[in-house]
């Protein structure tokens, strides 16, 4: 039997990835299906995923943009949980994504529901905005996983993520 | 019914195995079958997990207009926990001891006493109750369940495992991993695939002499500390 936590660190490493590629400009992603998704990092991050286990939390303002947030990817931390904004078509969701679960909390929807004076068709479209998140967070995943999944990662992607985590720590050092 | 929630946290399962037709009347035998079940009158502590209908927090009717709705299934987990509150079994207890006016009484007298308490105060004692919103996600093998307890997961696939003969596997980086569809090559480099690191040693030397000389008074400034008790005399 698999072992569930096996790969969980993937879930980190998803987030931290998606951390990268916000910063550099490259987080808007098109789906299998062809829907456009544009993803950003909010106001709460949670980092750690090293062997030492412990955890930092940073939230309000632009955590992403702390001394903090730096050090701590300097140190070969990785996030944990961060609030994403997911914007695809006319919808936008905010949501706390716990990376080695796959769990969505506070999951809000900011776009308007539509006028409805039907209660069931209100229940549906409320039912299908959780559907849709899930698969949007499905989909970047799969994404991910095509650039993570192949042996030149850590000479593409990883070399670069690892230059751009010293260039914030050279900003932050002058 | 009481309108579905515009918003909360959420945790996500596929489901191993066939759900039978949801407009069949398999589909609603087999919920009536481990809908919940009242433990009100119960005399001992327990715990009790059933289906109910988003409508009909009893879990005596399962109709199709309330739980249907589109192509997803609305339902809610029921669980109620009966147990004695602590401050109560104390209060109870005190009363015991205060009227055998300070005799000595054995660990195996007071563990009597309190099972007398609780045979005569349990019966009077509510279970406290908790619903779970779940959703079921037919044509794509998903089960929504709107709570990111562990335990409430737990519940939830036992129930399905109970009521369908389904296994349910945690939506996670693992599964989604294992069922993403990626090529046969990245499907393998998966099975050895191991954590990475941002932290580049020659990068990390690099970034240490920079604050050096960011910083050059730093090594004349700051002693090294020390807890030394012979340094500190």
């Amino acid at each position: 039997m698999t072992d569930r936590t096996e790969h969980a660190f993937l879930g980190e490493e998803f987030l931290t990835w998606l951390w990268y590629r916000s910063e550099t400009g490259r987080a808007t992603f098109t789906l299998r299906d062809r829907t456009e998704v544009g993803v950003s990092l909010d106001d709460f991050l949670c980092i750690g995923g090293s062997e030492d286990e412990t955890e930092q939390t940073l939230r309000r303002g632009l955590p992403t943009r702390s001394s903090e947030a730096t050090a701590a990817l300097a140190s070969g931390k990785r996030l944990v949980k961060a609030r994403l904004i997911l914007a695809a078509q006319h919808d936008e969701w905010t949501l706390t994504l716990d990376g080695p679960r796959f769990a969505c909390a506070s999951v809000r929807r900011n776009s308007a529901e539509e006028a409805t004076d039907s209660p069931e068709a209100r229940d549906i479209e409320r039912i299908e905005s959780f559907v849709r998140v899930g698969e949007l967070l499905d989909g970047i995943y799969t994404i991910f996983l095509e650039d993570r999944l192949q042996e030149s990662f850590s000479t593409s992607t990883l070399s670069e993520m690892r230059s751009w985590v010293a260039e914030r720590a050279n900003i932050g050092s002058r | 019914m009481p309108p579905f929630k515009k918003g909360g946290s959420f945790v996500r399962f596929f489901v191993e195995g066939s759900l039978p037709d949801v407009q069949s009347e398999e589909f609603f035998e087999a919920l009536s079958n481990q809908r919940f079940r009242s433990i009100e009158n119960a005399a001992s502590e327990e715990t009790s997990v059933g289906w109910v209908a988003p409508s009909d927090p009893s879990g005596q009717d399962f109709l199709r207009d309330d739980i249907l709705l589109g192509d997803y299934v609305r339902l809610r987990i029921r669980i109620d926990k009966k147990k004695l509150p602590a401050a109560w079994l104390a209060i109870h207890m005190a009363a015991e001891l205060r009227a055998r006016e300070g005799q000595k009484i054995s660990a195996r007298e007071k563990k009597a006493i309190k099972a007398d308490i609780e045979d005569r105060v349990l019966p009077r004692t509510l279970p406290s109750v908790s619903f779970v919103e779940v959703v079921l996600v037919p044509h794509d093998s998903l089960v929504l369940l709107f709570s990111s307890s562990a335990a409430a997961g737990a519940e939830c696939a036992k129930l399905m495992h109970k009521t369908f003969g389904v296994s349910v596997v945690e939506v996670d980086p693992t599964s989604l991993a294992e069922r993403a569809p990626v090529d046969r090559d990245r499907r393998q480099y998966l099975e050895r695939c191991s954590p990475f690191s941002l932290r580049d040693s020659q990068q990390d030397d690099s970034r240490i002499e920079l604050v050096r000389e960011a910083s050059p008074s730093r090594d004349t400034v700051d002693e090294p500390m020390t807890f030394d008790a012979e340094a500190t005399r």
